[in-house]
């Protein structure tokens, strides 16, 4: 199978897969053609891989405008490793959440719930691979939709409560993006991004102001629709199967997709000269990532419950990869893979294995993971496994992104005040790493660990699968560091030279 | 690979050996005794080994290798290997001594000390043969996370307050002690050892500043902030505990890695250029902090506060000591370090005994122990005096050494902190070596012939017990040998 088609296959497999869902009326085949596609589509892409890595981006055009807007793509180095991640993260979820699924869903609604998972899967594909305004516009509305479905299946009114208020900033978000997609295609005449790209130099000081414009607008668009953990915060706690479902995708993949088209547009689109030659973004974006750190840091200090411990880790992370962008050197967006992997890998380890704590032993806290202890002791290893990545310690993650950000800050300017962010960052950081210990090693009295509930193999082994799936794959991260710090270092080569 | 890396693996491996057999064969102690006393043995005869293939094949060995330079991997020099050899010394002296020690004291956390011991012994060795400031960082933030598991594991409750503190500080001190190696990898392009270091000329006064504070910081901030003052109602650890968790996992790793930064990382020459105008900031500090613990010091009640403050005090002076010599004199560096962490030892094992026998006998003070504990008091009183450098051992050549510098270069506020030293220790010694003579509690007209008889026999199982006093006794020949033998540390570096 040539590279083209194995795109091809990457992008469709899912659309494909979702609407078999819906034609079996056998439950379990749903899970596992779910479980299929995602994983397919994860090797398909893995085999693309090296072919990206030598050519950076391949793209299919037909020069055809109608055909072009349905069938053309383009395949480059970040929206490769966005694609694997989310893929990953899908895999992960969806093993995760399917003991839940099959006991509180009935047949239908796991059909549904199956079908629109496929679905949002693919166009998460989709907003990966497009290359042009109008798709791109079109996968964030079947984005929003999958969204709304699966909310749908919840039956939970405090949740269908939020999720409108979600609706209407969603509806005032994509509004917003129209107008600036509108009016993008008006002053270039085209909504291809590679050409666009080409013939921005061109007018960019002509009309400055106006993209400047441009720019702030999607960026408001963009925070209300891909960055609304506030609406999400409230919920955290809550042991529904939807709501945790949805704090999930709100936590990890919308911000992912995110980050994504944060970089996209900044790189590819309105390119480096504008926002921080012509107009210095740097500080204003250093300063406001600052005070997502240390509000994250301060907050996260305070906080006992796994599940907002790992929300707050989502923000603290968030500001050091705003920071990464900021100050637009090699070693910074290095930093900023690093942070990347940290958030998608092992904050949603924090986060899936609170949601098993409350859902089983009513309780996220910190304080009470030793109430597991009853049970399988491979139930817990990963977390104890994680200290190290929660820490800091050195050839992890997070290490490898406070030295790249901390080696890029170490100049005589304001970069110097995210060394501080770095050091409280990591402080905090080790201090929860020492809760985790302190509360894994605490004396208890037998009789208080004979009262905690005793699961069965079988109500816990797909959240043994997915921990340790993640747990594996962190740790292997970690022992190819060699390698993944090659990939950190094409990728940002990619995204500097490709600067406009 | 070559025979040198096979050997310096091995040297890696043994000690966690030692812990593995510790953990998995708890239930059969005998085979956990007879292993805790083969391992060292086998460590050092690799060590032996080692000294001969030294220099002769590349010893350098790689773990895992992020991107050019920055590694995880394993290295030996002289220095490392001098440190090595100290290391196995204290490893063979303490398996021995201990095992005796939780005999007659009963302890009921005997084997999680231990096994304890035994990870900080793995992790200090992994520190001592590091090849580069990455390695070291890593290794010395696995000690930290074992030393907050040793305190939420081990210690009582009204203990765990300040040690939890104290690691948190120490946490502070590792981010600092990162950052001081994205600086030197920032500014050098190199974090490996190297002898002759890699901070060149080339930096100018305000990087050479940065780098220093930073490092000084990462490596010693939880003394100069001395947050142990503040828990005076606390402290009552047991010397065993002082000794593993303060003096091995934080002593002794931070003066070696210290010393190792300034030998292979800033380099002696370029130090000694800057770190002068450097030291007028340092004394100052060091002068506050030795006159405060000398305070508390003088102040302190009981055996076990006292041990706590001694030690304190002579970690600063350590400091002090490694910090004169690297600017004026940088071959007797080694001898400061060595001679700390000899005395250092010597008083614990003696004071340990001291303990052991207030616990187990009807009499709770010092008075008239002399007369029961006389081989102990008599190594107690050559410790004290060594330490004040008046007895013929190690420490006497150091403050000579000192004494020479500060005379040769007339510095003032290094010259008061010696003095603060020297009367601090003088009145210490009067305030504990006083009592031991007192009177003899046969004497004592109130304390019954059985009491006597049975103080008597406990004396006599602690001051003639073959491993309690041979260990001590050992450790007090090394001392006297120093005098003879301290050429050899000056050529470690």
């Amino acid at each position: 199978m040539g590279v083209v088609s194995s795109i091809y296959l990457i992008i469709f497999l899912p659309l494909v897969a979702s609407l078999f869902c819906q034609i079996f009326v056998k439950k379990s085949l749903s899970f596992w053609i779910a479980f299929i596609s995602c994983i397919a589509t994860f090797f398909l892409a893995l085999k693309v891989f090296p072919d990206v890595l030598i050519y950076e981006k391949i793209s299919n055009d037909f020069e055809l405008s109608p055909l072009s807007i349905a069938l053309e793509f383009r395949l480059d180095l970040l929206g490769m490793i966005f694609l694997l991640l989310l893929t990953f993260l899908k895999i992960v979820i969806l093993f995760f959440y399917r003991t839940d699924i099959e006991r509180v869903l009935d047949d239908k609604s796991i059909r549904i719930f199956y079908s629109v998972f496929l679905l949002h899967l693919f166009s998460l594909v989709g907003i990966f691979t497009t290359n042009n305004l109008l798709n791109l516009f079109l996968f964030f509305e079947i984005y929003a939709f999958s969204f709304f479905a699966t909310v749908s299946i919840s039956r939970d009114s405090e949740l269908l409560k939020l999720s409108f208020r979600y609706f209407c900033l969603n509806a005032t978000s994509s509004l917003l993006i129209l107008f600036c997609f509108f009016a993008i295609y008006l002053t270039f005449g085209e909504i291809n991004f590679d050409k666009i790209a080409e013939n921005l130099p061109l007018v960019a000081k002509t009309y400055s102001w106006f993209l400047a414009s441009i720019f702030i607008l999607l960026t408001i668009a963009f925070v209300i629709k891909f960055f609304p953990f506030w609406l999400y915060f409230e919920k955290l706690k809550s042991t529904n199967l939807i709501a945790n479902f949805l704090a999930i995708d709100a936590l990890f993949i919308k911000t992912t997709v995110g980050i994504f088209l944060t970089l996209k547009f900044i790189y590819f689109f309105f390119g480096n000269h504008l926002l921080f030659v012509n107009f210095n973004f740097a500080p204003i974006l250093i300063f406001l990532s600052i005070l997502l750190i240390f509000y994250s840091a301060i907050k996260l200090y305070q906080q006992k419950h796994l599940k907002i411990i790992s929300a707050y880790f989502c923000l603290n992370n968030l500001g050091f990869i705003f920071a990464c962008i900021a100050l637009q050197t090699i070693e910074s967006l290095q930093a900023l893979f690093f942070y990347l992997l940290n958030f998608t890998l092992v904050n949603l380890l924090i986060f899936i294995f609170a949601t098993f704590l409350k859902r089983y032993f009513a309780t996220s806290s910190i304080n009470k993971i030793w109430i597991i202890r009853k049970n399988h002791f491979l139930l817990i290893l990963p977390i104890k496994l994680l200290i190290f990545f929660i820490a800091a310690f050195p050839m992890t993650m997070l290490f490898f992104g406070n030295w790249y950000l901390a080696y890029a800050s170490f100049n005589f300017g304001f970069e110097l005040f995210l060394l501080v962010a770095i050091v409280v960052s990591s402080f905090v950081h080790t201090s929860l790493a020492i809760k985790l210990i302190s509360s894994f090693f605490a004396k208890h009295d037998n009789d208080q660990i004979e009262e905690m509930p005793l699961l069965g193999i079988k109500k816990y082994q797909f959240y043994l699968i997915s921990f340790w799936f993640l747990i594996i794959t962190i740790y292997v991260a970690a022992f190819s560091s060699g390698l993944i710090n090659n990939l950190s270092l094409r990728f940002a080569s990619y995204l500097l030279s490709n600067t406009i | 690979m070559t025979q040198t890396q096979f050997l310096l693996l091995l040297i890696a491996i043994i000690p966690f050996i030692n812990c593995l057999i510790i953990k998995l064969c708890a239930e059969s102690p005998k085979l956990v005794d007879i292993s805790s006393k083969l391992l060292p043995i086998l460590f050092l005869a690799n060590l032996i080994g080692l000294y001969g293939n030294l220099n002769r094949d590349n010893s350098y060995l790689v773990i895992a290798e992020a991107t050019r330079g920055v590694a995880l991997g394993f290295d030996v020099d002289v220095l490392a290997l001098g440190c090595l050899f100290l290391l196995t010394f204290f490893w063979i002296i303490f398996v021995f001594y201990s095992q005796r020690f939780f005999q007659i004291s009963g302890a009921k956390n005997a084997t999680n000390i231990k096994s304890f011991f035994a990870i900080i012994i793995a992790f200090l060795n992994l520190i001592i043969i590091s090849k580069n400031l990455l390695s070291v960082l890593f290794f010395y933030n696995c000690l930290i996370i074992l030393c907050h598991f040793f305190a939420t594991k081990f210690l009582y409750k009204k203990q765990n307050s300040f040690t939890h503190f104290f690691t948190f500080l120490l946490y502070l001190e590792s981010i600092l002690l990162f950052l001081a190696i994205v600086a030197t990898y920032k500014f050098t392009g190199k974090i490996d050892f190297v002898a002759e270091g890699i901070i060149s000329d080339s930096l100018n006064d305000v990087q050479y500043s940065i780098i220093l504070t930073l490092y000084l910081g990462g490596l010693f901030m939880a003394i100069f902030i001395p947050s142990y003052l503040l828990y005076r109602n606390l402290i009552n650890l047991d010397p065993i505990i002082i000794y593993i968790l303060f003096f091995l996992a934080y002593g002794l790793s931070t003066l070696y890695i210290f010393i190792k930064i300034l030998a292979f990382t800033f380099g002696f020459k370029s130090f000694a250029l800057m770190g002068e105008n450097f030291l007028q900031i340092i004394e100052w500090i060091l002068l506050v902090n030795i006159l405060a613990t000398s305070i508390f010091l003088l102040f302190s009640k009981g055996l076990k506060s006292s041990f706590f403050y001694l030690f304190f005090q002579q970690f600063l002076f350590a400091l002090f000591s490694i910090f004169i010599f690297a600017i004026y004199d940088k071959s007797a560096v080694c001898l400061a370090l060595f001679s700390f962490l000899l005395s250092i030892t010597l008083i614990f094992l003696t004071t340990s005994n001291f303990i052991l026998y207030l616990s187990k006998s009807e009499h709770k003070w010092l008075g008239g122990l002399f007369y029961n504990l006389k081989i102990t008091s008599v190594l107690f009183i050559f410790a004290i005096f060594n330490l004040i450098g008046l007895a013929p051992g190690i420490g006497a050549v150091e403050k000579f050494y000192l004494i020479k510098i500060l005379f040769q270069k007339e510095l003032i506020v290094p010259g008061i902190i010696f003095g603060i030293n020297f009367i601090s220790l003088l009145l210490f010694a009067w305030k504990v070596i006083y009592p031991l003579f007192l009177d003899d509690p046969k004497s004592d007209p109130e304390i019954s012939a059985e009491e006597i008889k049975s103080a008597g026999e406990i004396a006599k199982a602690i001051d003639f017990d073959s491993a309690l006093i041979l260990s001590a006794l050992i450790v007090a020949v090394t001392i006297f040998l120093g005098l003879i033998l301290f050429p050899l540390l000056t050529n470690l570096i």
